[in-house]
Formats: C-alpha cells, structure tokens, sequence
C-alpha cells in the first residue's frame, strides 16, 4: 500500500535568530532569510529545491519513493506482529506473573478466583480490521499490568492513547467494557483494547500515569457512563455540569432501546438523566 | 480543573511567599475570547493564574456547548444524525459528515459511486481551507492584525461560497447521504472554481507575508508555546500541531479513505511544534489543498454522476435495518484525526456513536504547552492549537 502512496513531506523553514534577522532582511528578499533558517531538528532536511515558492524546505520524495520516508511511522513492522504473536502465544507463563502482580491489593472483586488461564484463554488476536487496528481481550485480573507492559515494552512502543470509551452491554455480564484505543509511534500500529469492568458499582484502575490523555477521557466516561476510575488525579464530571444528576449514555435510563422504536416514534426522552443509584457524585 | 496538582503548587507557592497570585477568569463572554472563536462559534472558559504576566497556571472550562451529541445520534433512525454530525464543527462538520456516511456504509454495506467519492474528496478539501482561514482569520485578530485577519475572513469567506457551491446547499442542510451526495456538483463549478482559486492564492500569499514573513509577527509566533513530538503523543494531539512538531501523520497519508490514494499531495510539518511551524503548517496545507481541490474538479469532469439508488435509499427511508456489527471510521479533519465509531444491534436506531473529536484532546493539552507563556500568548495558540468548542463539547 505504501509503494503507491503519492504524498511528500515538506518541512517548515525557520527564521534563524528570531524575528531580528528576520527584519533585517525584510527589504531585500524575505524569502531568503526564510530559506537560510535551518531545518533543524531530526527533521530528515535532504535537499532538493521543490518548496521555492513557500518558505519551506523540501524533504520531499516524489511519487512512488514516499515508503522509504514514511516506513517507521505508517508502516507495518514485522517485528510488531512478533510481539503481538508473544502476547498470544506466551500467554500461560507471562500470566502468571502479571497476575501475581495484580494481586497485590488490586485484584477486582469478581475476578479474584481467576486462574491465569482462565483469564488468558478470553485473549484473543483477530487480523487486523479494515482500519488496520488489531483487538486484543484482556482478563480482568491482569488488565492493569499488561496495559503497562503494552505502554513501556520497547518494541511495541505504543506511547499514544488515541481515545478511550466504555461499551455498555447490559443485559449482559460484565456489563461495562473499557475499550482502549493504543497508537504506537516506533510502528504505526493501532491496538483497540477491550478490559472488562467487574466490579459493581463499576470501577477500573486510571491509566493516566502510563497515558496522560487518558485524564479528559477517564473524566468523560466517569461523566456520562459513571464508570469510575481509580487512582484519576481529579475525577470530576467534565461535559455536564457539576449538579447533574445520573449517567446519561448508559443503556437502561433515557434513551430508547433499538427494539422499541421505529422510524414513525424514534425520539425518546434524550436529554433527560438516567435514574441511577450509583450515580456520580 | 485540568490539572489540579498545577493548580495547588501554584498555590502553596504563593502561600509560602505571602503572595496571591493574580487569576484572570477569561470567561466565554469576554469579547477578547468571542472573537477569537468566532467561526468556532462556541464557548470556552479559561481560568489564568498570572504570575507577572506569565502563565503559571491554566484551567479550561469546557462543556458550556455540550449538548448531547453521541446521545441525540443514539436515539434517532440512522440517517436522521446528519444535521447533528455537520454540526460538530464550523466548516469541519462537512468532514464529519462524510466521516459519518462511510461508517454507515460499511456497516450497511452500501456501495458509493466514484463520482460521489471525488466530490466528497473535494468537498472536504474545500471545509479544510475554509477552517484553516478562519483559524487564520481568530489569529489575525488576536494579534491585532487587522490588515491580515480582513484578508483571512474575506478569502473564508469565498472559500465558503466555493464549498457551498460544491456541497449544492448550506452545510448544514445538504451534503453527504448515505449512498453519495445530496446533489452532484453544479454545472459551471469550474469558472466558479477558477475565479475563486486565484483569489484563495492571492490571499495566501499576502497573509504568508502579512504573518510569516512579518518581523513583528514573528516576534509574537516565534519559540511561542512550544510542544515536542513525544509531549504530544502523549496528550494524543493529532493534526496540523502534531505535524508542526515533526510528526508527518497523516491519515491521508496512511490509510487514505474516500480518493486520497489518488491523490498527489505534500504534508507539512514543522521541528519546533511552537506558534510559528502551526500557522506555517497550516498556510502549507491551505497551498495543498487548493491542488488537491484542482485535481479532484478536473477527475469528477470526465465522470458522470451516479444515482443514489437501492439500499442508500432504503436506509434513508427507514426501511433498512443496518445489521449488527461494529465499525470504525477515522478521517484527517481540518483539527485532526476525527475518530466516528458505530455500532449497531441490528435495530433502526445506532446502538452506540462514539465520536473521537481531536480539539477534545487539544484542549486538553493547551494549559500544559501555555505554562510559562504571557498572557497575550493565550490567545494566538488558542487560535492555532485546533481547538474548536462545538467538537469538543459535543
């Protein structure tokens, strides 16, 4: 796919000495000064004078010669599917030891008898999706420890918590699902991630300390799903206001079901709260 | 709010020296705030805590325009969610909507001609233009750069005629449908195209020279709250200041949807990630967009358009049950990578929208990238950090 891509890259051309040398040259070629500025940076900055009409540089490859330019960022590793291969494969003896890890004052109610396999047989590793991202299940007991290996293993790298939000599957049990959206920069690879929420009232452990956007996302879930989050530095409600009352996207509250509405009454009672016990507070 | 620990070190400090720390509650009403977000045409609340005039902390209300968008989408026949997507952005809820549409077709299985595909391609080019100028245009004016934001609003102005021209309506009201689009491009697109084309260059130009080029623009742009590659993968930042600190993604570089595979195309990126590599970035992709717009008029000319038949018209009569099953669909915004996730349980109505909306992140991000920046600094990376109300409050 990448062999056909057709775009460039141009990088940005700076002033060099800030605006002073940059009024200096203002009466002969402003251009010039522009073109003089370093490209700076890790910024690949290989010549080649494409960009002379704008002030940038041209790192520019043309068509068809964009993989070699873009090949660790947007580009499938081989070495990634070896290590997502790990986590399938090396499942029993890895388990083991995150479970014994989590166990340590943070095991969640329900799971606490899960034995590592149990927990680990649930894991599994479909090919990617249409949009390329690969789903990973995780078992409850271990899900902390193995988002942190996710955040810091080296070769899987992924350093980008690109969104996060709570699937809500009542009837069935677990209800709640955290579904993790991971990016990876080393690889260009996404990673959704479900973790089930055991717990009742429902509460999983933040991830801000491995993903700092995680903060706003676990805010927002806490807001509109009540799902708390342990260990959030400040969970408060951030898109309702502070006094409201419920958790408005969970699915037995406002909100009609699919099975009871048709195109001639489809609007339910939306923006009313869902009467909740375990409302956030 | 944010970032509660800055906060509270901000005010132990203060405690400890007996001082109090100025806070300047830039609220959503404060005319200096409206007019930068106008075009935005939402709110946001800042919260400064000022030592001198630099910014020692910053606390940002957001949600004063919530209104319930994933849950509005959730009650209502899937094609009825139209006017709310287009509604998530000033000329990005274009993009939202085809953003939309291709989650309901994969989910649907529908099929979409290619000359709705290229006009959909062309169409959200032409809302990049447009938001990029009116991004340009808050800067200008947050500078106090009259002369550069009378050129930015005139040229968003005429690149809004050309987008309304090319989506056949308001954006609001017209656009993509399941199935294509609500009408095809009119006949004389081209000449309407043309004039408006060298208008949009010429207006480039003079604002690249007006801001980028200006020494008294680069003095208030230059090293102006800087954010490095890995500080914004950690907020997640996505788009143009994530371009402008080094990073080329792009998801129409990477994994292209509607023609962009077609497409021949530069991206832009900066090294510092400050004020100065964002606007330079977005004048750039202004540049390119204008070429990608010139080559989808010239495809969609050799094309005749197709009719929106069968299964599309089905859906939108609601006759059409979508079945269940689950997609994704993440397209390049003008703000950044907008994230639409559909699920459906086989009913009329979606079971779950989830909407990855980029100035969510941004702003989340915006108190740590201004800490240590002056006061009148706020504003210009406001204007330039991508942040627009109606996507983040949802």
């Amino acid at each position: 796919m990448l062999a056909v891509m057709p775009a460039r890259i141009l990088v940005v051309k700076r002033p060099r000495g800030g605006w002073f040398a940059a009024l200096r040259g203002v009466p002969t070629s402003l251009r010039a000064i522009l073109a003089s500025g370093r490209a700076g940076g890790a910024a690949p900055a290989e010549s080649g004078a494409v960009g002379a009409g704008t002030p940038f540089a041209s790192a520019a490859r043309g068509r068809g010669d964009a993989s070699a330019a873009l090949a660790p960022r947007v580009g499938v590793d081989v070495d990634v599917e070896a290590s997502l291969e790990r986590l399938r494969t090396g499942l029993a003896e890895r388990a083991a030891r995150l479970v014994e890890d989590d166990a340590r004052g943070r095991a969640t109610s329900s799971a606490s008898g899960a034995s590592p396999s149990s927990t680990w047989d649930g894991a599994t590793l479909p090919g990617p999706a249409h949009d390329g991202a690969s789903r990973v299940e995780l078992g409850e007991a271990n899900a902390s420890s193995t988002l942190r290996w996710l955040r810091e293993d080296p070769a899987l790298g992924f350093d980008t918590l690109f969104d996060l939000t709570i699937v809500d599957r009542s009837p069935a049990w677990p209800r709640f699902e955290v579904v993790y959206s991971l990016r990876s920069s080393a690889t260009g690879r996404s990673l959704r991630v479900g973790r089930p929420v055991g717990a009742d009232p429902p509460e999983v452990d933040s991830v801000v300390p491995l993903w700092r956007s995680a903060d706003w996302l676990e805010r927002e879930a806490w807001d509109l799903f009540g799902v708390r989050f342990r260990g959030h530095p400040g969970l408060e409600r951030i898109l309702l206001p502070p006094d409201f009352d419920g958790a408005p996207l969970l699915r037995d509250g406002a909100g009609p079901t699919s099975a009871s509405t048709d195109r001639a009454d489809p609007v339910g009672p939306t923006g009313q709260a869902a009467p909740r016990e375990e409302r956030p507070s | 709010m944010t970032a509660p620990g800055e906060a509270q070190r901000a005010k132990t400090l203060a405690d400890r020296l007996g001082i109090r720390p100025a806070i300047v509650e830039l609220g959503h009403a404060h005319p200096a705030v409206r007019r930068v977000l106008q075009g935005a045409g939402g709110t946001l609340s800042f919260l400064v805590t000022l030592d001198d005039d630099r910014i020692e902390a910053l606390e940002l209300e957001i949600g004063l325009g919530h209104r319930g968008f994933e849950k509005e989408v959730e009650s209502r026949p899937w094609s009825e969610a139209l006017p709310y997507v287009a509604r998530l952005g000033w000329a990005s809820g274009v993009i939202a909507r085809v953003g939309y549409c291709l989650a309901l077709e994969r989910l649907a299985g529908i099929e979409v001609g290619s000359y709705a595909t290229w006009q959909r391609t062309l169409v959200c080019e032409l809302a990049r233009i447009t938001d990029h100028l009116a991004r340009i245009a808050a800067l200008a004016s947050a500078l106090a750069a009259s002369a550069a934001e009378r050129i930015a609003r005139r040229a968003e102005r005429t690149a809004m005629a050309l987008l309304e021209a090319g989506i056949g309506g308001s954006p609001f009201l017209a656009g993509a449908c399941p199935g294509g689009m609500t009408s095809p491009l009119p006949d004389r697109f081209d000449a309407t195209w043309r004039a408006g084309r060298a208008e949009l260059e010429g207006a480039c130009a003079r604002l690249s020279l007006l801001l980028l080029e200006h020494g008294s623009a680069i003095e208030r742009l230059l090293g102006v709250a800087p954010l490095r590659a890995e500080e914004a993968r950690g907020w997640a930042v996505t788009g143009p200041c994530l371009r402008a600190a080094g990073v080329a993604q792009d998801r129409r570089l990477g994994q292209p949807e509607l023609a962009y595979a077609e497409l021949d195309f530069a991206v832009p990126v900066g090294t510092r990630g400050d004020d100065f590599d964002r606007l330079a970035v977005v004048l750039e992709e202004i540049r390119q967009s204008l070429g990608l717009v010139e080559q989808c008029v010239a495809r969609l000319s050799g094309l005749a358009p197709g009719p929106t038949t069968g299964r599309a018209d089905a859906l939108v009569a609601g006759e059409l049950a979508v079945p269940a099953g689950e997609v994704e669909c993440v397209l390049e915004s003008s703000t950044g990578e907008l994230g639409l996730r559909l699920v459906s349980d086989g009913g009329r109505v979606p079971r779950r929208l989830r909407c990855r909306a980029p100035s969510f992140f941004h702003a989340q991000a915006l108190p740590t990238v201004l800490r240590g920046a002056r006061l009148d600094d706020l504003l210009p990376t406001v204007a330039l950090f991508h942040v627009v109300a109606p996507e983040c409050d949802r």
